[in-house]
């Protein structure tokens, strides 16, 4: 990725998800969300235009 | 070690049915195996004693209800047992009790079987456990994870069966490494109904067996099966009798190897040759092998850890504001990541699984599959001392993960060991619910081999001072 996520970046983030992490957690989960964009990038790469997956929903009532 | 240890299920049923042997012999000695290795390897959390021999003392003025009449059975502390708690290995749980059985322990009791305790989980199955479970077959080196109790007590003899469960290879990590055997059953074919939400990620986690012999496996799963209505993951097809085709043999049947993915630079070439040993016995007993390719397979991690964290985070959003501290830190970072994960990131993954599963059903198709072959893990078991499960974690599931993403039956059967002694693992996967044909693989291959036959030892713990193999 171009530009690694800062720990004021995760604090954000976190902020903006209604979560708020213990400060001394922010360096090592920004190196970690930096380390996971990483092994993401294939996947966000990967054509799969064709595959759509439908969480099933049953509707009907099990009574 | 008492005589009674390299009993398999299958034998302590005959034994227990001719009164051979009363359940209250066989509880009394496991618990006297569980004594002496406990010190050495720390398999259980909660050992229920009393319980086990009241057990058993009513299970010896009985008739058999089955094959598990009176067996012992260990149970990952992430399932539910109504007298004794379920911690999940956590701070946060300590002490947690339930007025009710999973449904799987309530399942074992209702057949006969004897819960003797509750085995190590890492903390909500996804962190480290300290003090840490140690491989019976060198007490330096890591025992797979996070059932690991549950390989690890069947393996030293302190059980005859396990129940873990597997979201990535959480049985079938621990079993290659203790020279066990690992079920992942098809995802739906037995209920986690009880098991605790917070250590589970619901699509991709399924409740799993520890046993020495295919043949147990097939046992347990018997009485393990089924639909149950209050859990909506289940699937209701038929329960097969999985003890029906296991002597059937391979000869004809066609295995599909990929070596383009299930071979790559991270195989550990002896592991790798003992697979390959592995695969040239199959075929001398008539299977055939053939090539196929699963390219898309190549988005398996980064899909499966995407799905897996995102599902295992949901439920701790309140315990991580309120007790972060609770948690063990590798534990809670690994949490706080899974809550910060883009919607993309969880589309482009459910989009992966879709892709891989079609690939897979097309192989089995195209090729005429039977069933797929592989290492069960590119490496053998790690020194604890240089084990960090956050940051190897990948290493050890690239061969385990993909079946937990397409929902496939899933068999690790001991294939070997290193030269330093520790096991290597041969993994069967099937087509969804046929269970049968991946036990009669599995079978075919502990029938003339006999890597399941060998014992641990566990004679003396090593001098704190000397170096792992």
């Amino acid at each position: 990725m171009t530009t690694a996520p800062t720990p004021a970046d995760v604090a954000r983030l976190a902020e903006m998800s209604g979560l708020h992490f213990l400060d001394e957690d922010l360096p090592a989960l920004a190196e970690a969300l930096g380390g996971h964009l990483d092994f993401v990038a294939p996947l966000l790469r990967a054509d799969l235009d064709d595959a759509n997956p439908v969480l099933t929903h049953d509707p009907r009532w099990r009574e | 070690m008492s005589d009674l240890d390299p009993l398999t299920i299958a034998e302590a049923a005959r034994l227990l049915r001719e009164r051979r042997l009363s359940a209250t012999e066989l509880i009394t000695a496991t618990l006297r195996r569980l004594d002496e290795t406990e010190p050495l390897v720390h398999a259980y959390v909660h050992v229920m004693r009393e319980g086990a021999m009241a057990a058993a003392r009513r299970a010896d003025q009985q008739a058999p209800r089955s094959p598990l009449h009176g067996v012992p059975i260990g149970i990952k502390d992430v399932l539910a047992t109504r007298d004794a708690p379920t911690a999940a290995g956590s701070r946060l749980l300590a002490g947690h009790t339930t007025a009710h059985d999973a449904a799987v322990v309530r399942r074992l009791r209702e057949a006969g079987a004897i819960i003797v305790g509750k085995h190590v989980t890492h903390e909500f199955a996804c962190g480290q456990d300290v003090p840490p479970t140690r491989n019976p077959w060198d007490l330096r080196h890591y025992p797979g994870g996070s059932s690991a109790g549950g390989g690890v007590s069947v393996s030293a003899g302190s059980s005859l069966g396990a129940l873990g469960t597997d979201a990535g290879g959480s049985v079938r990590k621990p079993a290659a490494v203790t020279a066990t055997v690992g079920l992942k059953p098809t995802h739906g074919r037995i209920s986690g109904w009880g098991t605790i939400r917070a250590a589970s990620a619901p699509s991709l986690d399924h409740v799993g067996t520890f046993t020495r012999t295919v043949e147990d496996a097939a046992l347990l799963l018997q009485v393990l099966a089924g639909f149950d209505p209050a859990d909506r993951r289940t699937i209701d097809e038929p329960v097969p009798d999985y003890l029906a085709d296991l002597d059937r043999g391979v000869a004809g049947l066609r295995l599909g190897v990929a070596p383009g993915y299930f071979g790559g630079p991270e195989l550990d070439p002896e592991v790798g040759a003992l697979v390959e040993r592995a695969f040239g016995e199959l075929e001398r007993l008539g299977a055939r092998l053939v090539p196929v390719e699963l390219p898309s397979f190549r988005l398996a991690l980064p899909a499966g850890f995407t799905i897996l964290m995102v599902e295992a985070a949901q439920p701790h959003r309140r315990w991580l504001t309120e007790r972060p501290t609770d948690y063990v830190e590798g534990t809670r970072r690994l949490l706080e990541l899974g809550l910060l994960l883009p919607a993309a990131h969880l589309q482009a993954a459910h989009r992966a699984r879709l892709a891989m599963r079609e690939e897979v059903r097309g192989a089995f198709r195209d090729a005429r599959l039977d069933a797929l072959a592989t290492p069960t893990l590119p490496i053998t078991s790690m020194p604890l001392d240089r084990m960090v499960v956050e940051r190897d974690l990948p290493r050890l599931i690239p061969y385990t993960l993909p079946w937990n993403l397409t929902g496939q039956p899933a068999l690790s059967v001991p294939c070997g060991f290193t030269r330093a002694g520790l096991p290597a693992g041969l993994q069967v996967i099937g087509r969804p619910f046929d269970e049968p044909t991946v036990f009669r693989i599995g079978h075919a291959y502990q029938r003339p081999t006999a890597w399941h036959r060998q014992r641990p030892p566990l004679a003396h713990a090593p001098a704190a001072d000397e170096p792992a193999r």
